[in-house]
Protein backbone atom coordinates (compact mmCIF):
# COMPACT_ATOMS: atom_id res chain seq x y z
CA UNK A 1 0.00 0.00 0.00
CA UNK A 2 2.99 2.13 1.30
CA UNK A 3 4.57 1.51 -2.06
CA UNK A 4 1.11 2.04 -3.96
CA UNK A 5 0.83 5.26 -2.56
CA UNK A 6 4.49 6.47 -3.28
CA UNK A 7 4.45 5.24 -7.03
CA UNK A 8 1.13 7.50 -6.64
CA UNK A 9 3.17 10.39 -5.09
CA UNK A 10 5.73 10.13 -7.46
CA UNK A 11 3.31 10.20 -11.16
CA UNK A 12 1.28 13.17 -9.93
CA UNK A 13 4.54 15.10 -9.21
CA UNK A 14 5.86 14.06 -12.29
CA UNK A 15 3.22 15.53 -13.89
CA UNK A 16 2.82 18.52 -11.86
CA UNK A 17 5.67 19.65 -12.63
CA UNK A 18 6.02 19.30 -16.14
CA UNK A 19 8.47 21.79 -17.76
CA UNK A 20 6.69 23.91 -20.14
CA UNK A 21 7.80 24.50 -23.87
CA UNK A 22 7.08 26.72 -26.55
CA UNK A 23 8.35 26.67 -29.74
CA UNK A 24 8.93 29.35 -32.08
CA UNK A 25 9.57 29.90 -35.74
CA UNK A 26 12.70 32.08 -36.69
CA UNK A 27 12.88 33.96 -39.79
CA UNK A 28 16.41 34.56 -41.03
CA UNK A 29 18.19 31.93 -38.73
CA UNK A 30 20.52 30.14 -41.55
CA UNK A 31 23.82 29.35 -40.20
CA UNK A 32 25.11 27.87 -37.09
CA UNK A 33 26.57 31.63 -35.80
CA UNK A 34 22.90 32.56 -35.89
CA UNK A 35 21.68 29.33 -33.67
CA UNK A 36 24.77 30.23 -31.06
CA UNK A 37 24.01 33.59 -30.58
CA UNK A 38 19.87 33.19 -30.40
CA UNK A 39 20.96 29.76 -27.86
CA UNK A 40 23.07 32.53 -26.33
CA UNK A 41 20.28 35.16 -25.34
CA UNK A 42 18.20 32.31 -24.70
CA UNK A 43 19.66 30.68 -22.00
CA UNK A 44 20.79 33.96 -20.06
CA UNK A 45 17.30 34.16 -19.22
CA UNK A 46 16.68 33.02 -15.74
CA UNK A 47 13.03 31.61 -17.03
CA UNK A 48 14.23 29.48 -19.51
CA UNK A 49 16.27 25.68 -18.19
CA UNK A 50 16.38 24.61 -22.28
CA UNK A 51 17.50 25.68 -25.24
CA UNK A 52 16.92 23.49 -28.85
CA UNK A 53 17.33 24.93 -32.22
CA UNK A 54 17.13 23.33 -35.39
CA UNK A 55 18.39 25.48 -38.62
CA UNK A 56 16.35 22.53 -40.71
CA UNK A 57 13.09 23.57 -39.17
CA UNK A 58 14.06 27.47 -38.57
CA UNK A 59 12.62 26.93 -35.10
CA UNK A 60 13.90 27.53 -31.64
CA UNK A 61 12.49 25.05 -28.70
CA UNK A 62 12.47 27.01 -25.48
CA UNK A 63 11.74 24.50 -22.04
CA UNK A 64 11.11 26.74 -19.44
CA UNK A 65 11.48 26.40 -15.77
CA UNK A 66 9.20 25.22 -13.48
CA UNK A 67 6.22 28.02 -13.32
CA UNK A 68 8.16 30.59 -15.54
CA UNK A 69 7.51 31.57 -18.64
CA UNK A 70 8.58 34.43 -21.00
CA UNK A 71 5.71 36.78 -22.24
CA UNK A 72 5.92 36.68 -26.58
CA UNK A 73 7.00 40.73 -26.57
CA UNK A 74 10.32 39.18 -24.55
CA UNK A 75 11.03 36.78 -27.19
CA UNK A 76 10.55 39.09 -29.85
CA UNK A 77 13.06 41.41 -27.86
CA UNK A 78 15.75 38.96 -27.44
CA UNK A 79 15.04 37.70 -31.07
CA UNK A 80 15.40 41.12 -32.17
CA UNK A 81 18.56 41.75 -30.03
CA UNK A 82 20.16 38.96 -31.46
CA UNK A 83 19.40 40.23 -35.25
CA UNK A 84 15.73 38.13 -36.41
CA UNK A 85 12.62 37.87 -36.60
CA UNK A 86 10.03 35.55 -34.73
CA UNK A 87 6.63 34.31 -35.44
CA UNK A 88 4.67 32.54 -33.31
CA UNK A 89 2.52 30.07 -35.53
CA UNK A 90 4.55 27.15 -34.49
CA UNK A 91 3.71 24.47 -32.68
CA UNK A 92 3.26 24.42 -28.90
CA UNK B 1 34.38 39.78 -71.96
CA UNK B 2 35.61 41.60 -68.95
CA UNK B 3 32.76 43.27 -68.44
CA UNK B 4 30.33 40.59 -68.63
CA UNK B 5 32.59 38.23 -66.62
CA UNK B 6 32.31 41.29 -64.08
CA UNK B 7 29.02 41.82 -64.49
CA UNK B 8 27.91 37.51 -63.82
CA UNK B 9 30.34 37.69 -60.43
CA UNK B 10 27.91 41.26 -59.56
CA UNK B 11 25.33 38.88 -60.13
CA UNK B 12 26.01 35.95 -58.35
CA UNK B 13 26.81 38.38 -55.23
CA UNK B 14 23.13 39.35 -54.98
CA UNK B 15 21.46 36.07 -55.73
CA UNK B 16 23.70 33.51 -53.52
CA UNK B 17 24.04 33.57 -49.79
CA UNK B 18 26.70 34.97 -46.74
CA UNK B 19 29.21 33.00 -45.07
CA UNK B 20 31.41 35.68 -44.64
CA UNK B 21 32.62 37.69 -41.70
CA UNK B 22 29.06 39.29 -39.96
CA UNK B 23 30.93 42.65 -38.99
CA UNK B 24 28.31 43.27 -36.46
CA UNK B 25 26.77 40.50 -34.61
CA UNK B 26 23.86 39.49 -32.02
CA UNK B 27 24.02 42.13 -28.93
CA UNK B 28 26.80 41.59 -26.47
CA UNK B 29 28.55 39.00 -28.80
CA UNK B 30 32.42 39.79 -29.41
CA UNK B 31 33.81 38.06 -32.28
CA UNK B 32 37.58 37.80 -33.49
CA UNK B 33 38.44 37.24 -37.12
CA UNK B 34 41.78 36.74 -39.24
CA UNK B 35 42.02 36.39 -42.78
CA UNK B 36 45.46 35.44 -43.79
CA UNK B 37 47.25 35.26 -47.17
CA UNK B 38 51.03 35.10 -48.89
CA UNK B 39 51.42 38.89 -48.51
CA UNK B 40 48.26 39.48 -46.34
CA UNK B 41 47.32 39.03 -42.62
CA UNK B 42 44.24 40.39 -41.01
CA UNK B 43 43.04 40.74 -37.66
CA UNK B 44 39.42 41.99 -36.62
CA UNK B 45 37.84 41.92 -33.18
CA UNK B 46 34.05 43.42 -33.08
CA UNK B 47 32.40 43.62 -29.72
CA UNK B 48 28.43 44.02 -30.92
CA UNK B 49 26.85 46.60 -28.40
CA UNK B 50 23.99 46.67 -30.44
CA UNK B 51 22.48 44.29 -32.97
CA UNK B 52 23.21 46.85 -35.42
CA UNK B 53 26.64 48.80 -34.27
CA UNK B 54 29.79 47.06 -33.39
CA UNK B 55 32.90 49.06 -31.85
CA UNK B 56 36.02 47.26 -33.19
CA UNK B 57 39.84 47.09 -33.91
CA UNK B 58 41.50 46.01 -37.38
CA UNK B 59 44.97 45.57 -37.98
CA UNK B 60 45.98 44.60 -41.31
CA UNK B 61 49.30 44.04 -43.24
CA UNK B 62 49.72 43.94 -46.76
CA UNK B 63 53.40 43.70 -48.18
CA UNK B 64 55.39 46.17 -45.89
CA UNK B 65 52.59 48.61 -45.27
CA UNK B 66 50.24 48.20 -41.61
CA UNK B 67 47.52 49.67 -40.30
CA UNK B 68 45.76 49.63 -37.02
CA UNK B 69 42.46 51.03 -37.20
CA UNK B 70 40.26 51.42 -34.83
CA UNK B 71 36.39 51.51 -36.55
CA UNK B 72 32.55 51.30 -36.16
CA UNK B 73 30.67 48.92 -38.15
CA UNK B 74 27.02 49.51 -39.18
CA UNK B 75 24.36 47.08 -40.03
CA UNK B 76 22.60 49.34 -42.09
CA UNK B 77 19.98 47.10 -43.41
CA UNK B 78 19.00 42.92 -43.00
CA UNK B 79 16.26 41.32 -44.99
CA UNK B 80 14.98 38.13 -42.76
CA UNK B 81 13.10 35.79 -44.95
CA UNK B 82 12.43 32.09 -43.84
CA UNK B 83 14.99 30.31 -45.83
CA UNK B 84 17.73 33.52 -46.00
CA UNK B 85 19.18 36.40 -44.98
CA UNK B 86 20.75 39.82 -46.63
CA UNK B 87 22.59 42.07 -45.34
CA UNK B 88 23.93 45.33 -45.96
CA UNK B 89 26.87 46.68 -43.75
CA UNK B 90 29.21 50.25 -43.46
CA UNK B 91 32.16 50.52 -41.44
CA UNK B 92 34.49 53.62 -41.30
CA UNK B 93 37.58 54.61 -39.15
CA UNK B 94 40.20 56.75 -38.44
CA UNK B 95 43.80 54.92 -37.06
CA UNK B 96 47.60 54.85 -38.04
CA UNK B 97 49.21 53.59 -40.52
CA UNK B 98 53.21 52.31 -40.53
CA UNK B 99 55.36 52.43 -43.98
CA UNK B 100 58.24 53.56 -45.51
CA UNK B 101 59.85 53.60 -41.65
CA UNK B 102 56.59 56.37 -41.20
CA UNK B 103 53.82 56.38 -38.99
CA UNK B 104 50.92 58.66 -40.53
CA UNK B 105 47.25 58.82 -40.05
CA UNK B 106 45.11 56.55 -42.01
CA UNK B 107 41.38 57.11 -43.07
CA UNK B 108 39.15 53.98 -43.35
CA UNK B 109 35.48 52.81 -45.05
CA UNK B 110 34.13 49.79 -46.13
CA UNK B 111 30.72 48.47 -47.37
CA UNK B 112 29.81 44.87 -47.67
CA UNK B 113 26.88 43.48 -48.61
CA UNK B 114 25.80 39.28 -48.38
CA UNK B 115 23.24 37.30 -49.01
CA UNK B 116 23.14 33.41 -47.80
CA UNK B 117 20.71 30.80 -47.45
CA UNK B 118 21.58 27.12 -45.68
CA UNK B 119 22.40 26.06 -49.14
CA UNK B 120 24.28 29.00 -51.00
CA UNK B 121 26.26 32.34 -49.66
CA UNK B 122 27.73 35.18 -52.15
CA UNK B 123 28.80 38.54 -50.47
CA UNK B 124 30.66 41.76 -51.83
CA UNK B 125 33.24 44.01 -50.41
CA UNK B 126 34.91 47.25 -50.71
CA UNK B 127 37.74 48.46 -48.45
CA UNK B 128 39.39 51.43 -48.81
CA UNK B 129 42.26 52.70 -46.97
CA UNK B 130 42.48 56.72 -47.19
CA UNK B 131 46.51 57.43 -46.88
CA UNK B 132 48.58 60.38 -46.43
CA UNK B 133 51.53 61.62 -48.02
CA UNK B 134 54.50 63.09 -46.34
CA UNK B 135 57.33 65.09 -47.51
CA UNK B 136 59.32 62.22 -48.55
CA UNK B 137 56.66 59.97 -49.55
CA UNK B 138 53.74 59.89 -51.89
CA UNK B 139 51.36 57.41 -50.93
CA UNK B 140 48.42 55.58 -52.98
CA UNK B 141 45.00 55.17 -51.51
CA UNK B 142 44.88 51.19 -51.02
CA UNK B 143 41.11 49.67 -52.27
CA UNK B 144 40.61 46.12 -51.69
CA UNK B 145 37.34 44.48 -53.06
CA UNK B 146 36.67 41.09 -52.69
CA UNK B 147 34.00 38.70 -53.95
CA UNK B 148 33.03 35.16 -53.04
CA UNK B 149 30.09 33.26 -53.95
CA UNK B 150 30.00 29.71 -51.77
CA UNK B 151 27.73 26.18 -51.56
CA UNK B 152 27.05 23.63 -49.08
CA UNK B 153 27.53 20.85 -50.69
CA UNK B 154 25.19 19.06 -47.73
CA UNK B 155 22.87 20.26 -45.48
CA UNK B 156 23.97 20.37 -41.92
CA UNK B 157 21.90 21.24 -38.70
CA UNK B 158 23.28 23.52 -35.94
CA UNK B 159 25.02 20.66 -34.08
CA UNK B 160 26.86 19.34 -37.27
CA UNK B 161 29.65 20.17 -38.92
CA UNK B 162 29.08 22.35 -41.92
CA UNK B 163 31.10 22.05 -45.13
CA UNK B 164 30.85 24.85 -47.63
CA UNK B 165 32.84 25.17 -50.75
CA UNK B 166 33.89 28.86 -51.67
CA UNK B 167 35.45 30.44 -54.66
CA UNK B 168 36.77 34.27 -53.80
CA UNK B 169 37.96 37.03 -56.26
CA UNK B 170 40.04 39.86 -54.76
CA UNK B 171 41.10 42.84 -56.23
CA UNK B 172 43.56 44.93 -54.82
CA UNK B 173 44.75 48.57 -56.24
CA UNK B 174 46.07 47.89 -59.63
CA UNK B 175 47.30 44.25 -59.20
CA UNK B 176 45.27 41.71 -61.27
CA UNK B 177 42.29 39.88 -59.81
CA UNK B 178 43.53 36.83 -57.30
CA UNK B 179 41.34 33.71 -57.67
CA UNK B 180 41.09 31.48 -54.66
CA UNK B 181 39.06 28.40 -53.66
CA UNK B 182 38.67 27.62 -50.19
CA UNK B 183 37.24 24.52 -47.96
CA UNK B 184 34.98 26.30 -45.29
CA UNK B 185 34.68 24.04 -41.66
CA UNK B 186 32.09 25.68 -39.70
CA UNK B 187 31.05 23.99 -36.56
CA UNK B 188 28.63 25.89 -33.97
CA UNK B 189 30.96 29.21 -32.76
CA UNK B 190 33.88 28.31 -34.58
CA UNK B 191 34.65 28.47 -38.27
CA UNK B 192 37.71 27.34 -40.50
CA UNK B 193 38.91 27.97 -44.28
CA UNK B 194 41.98 26.53 -45.60
CA UNK B 195 42.43 28.02 -49.35
CA UNK B 196 44.31 28.00 -52.09
CA UNK B 197 44.80 30.27 -54.57
CA UNK B 198 44.89 30.25 -58.40
CA UNK B 199 48.56 31.25 -58.83
CA UNK B 200 49.42 29.10 -56.10
CA UNK B 201 49.40 30.80 -52.95
CA UNK B 202 48.21 29.72 -49.89
CA UNK B 203 45.21 31.45 -47.85
CA UNK B 204 43.66 30.46 -44.16
CA UNK B 205 41.11 32.39 -41.91
CA UNK B 206 39.75 31.50 -38.79
CA UNK B 207 36.61 33.30 -37.50
CA UNK B 208 35.09 32.68 -33.53
CA UNK B 209 32.22 34.04 -31.59
CA UNK B 210 31.60 34.59 -27.74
Amino acid sequence: MKAFLLAALILTSSVSFAAESETVNVKGMVCSFCAQGITKKFKEQPEVAEVEVSLEKKFVKLTYAEGKKLSHEKIESLLKESGYEVSFNAQK
Amino acid sequence: MKIQMIGLLILAAFHSTEVFAHPVSYQGATSMMSYNKDQENELLVTYSIKSYLAVALEYYKVEKVTYTVPRLDFLLKRWNSEDSQANIYLSGGYGAERSYEEQVGVGFASAEADWESRKYYTSLQYNRFFRKDTPSVGRVDFEDTKLRAGVAPYLADFNEINTWLILEAEKMNDKSVQLTQFVRLFYKNVLIEVGAGFDGGWAFNYMVHF
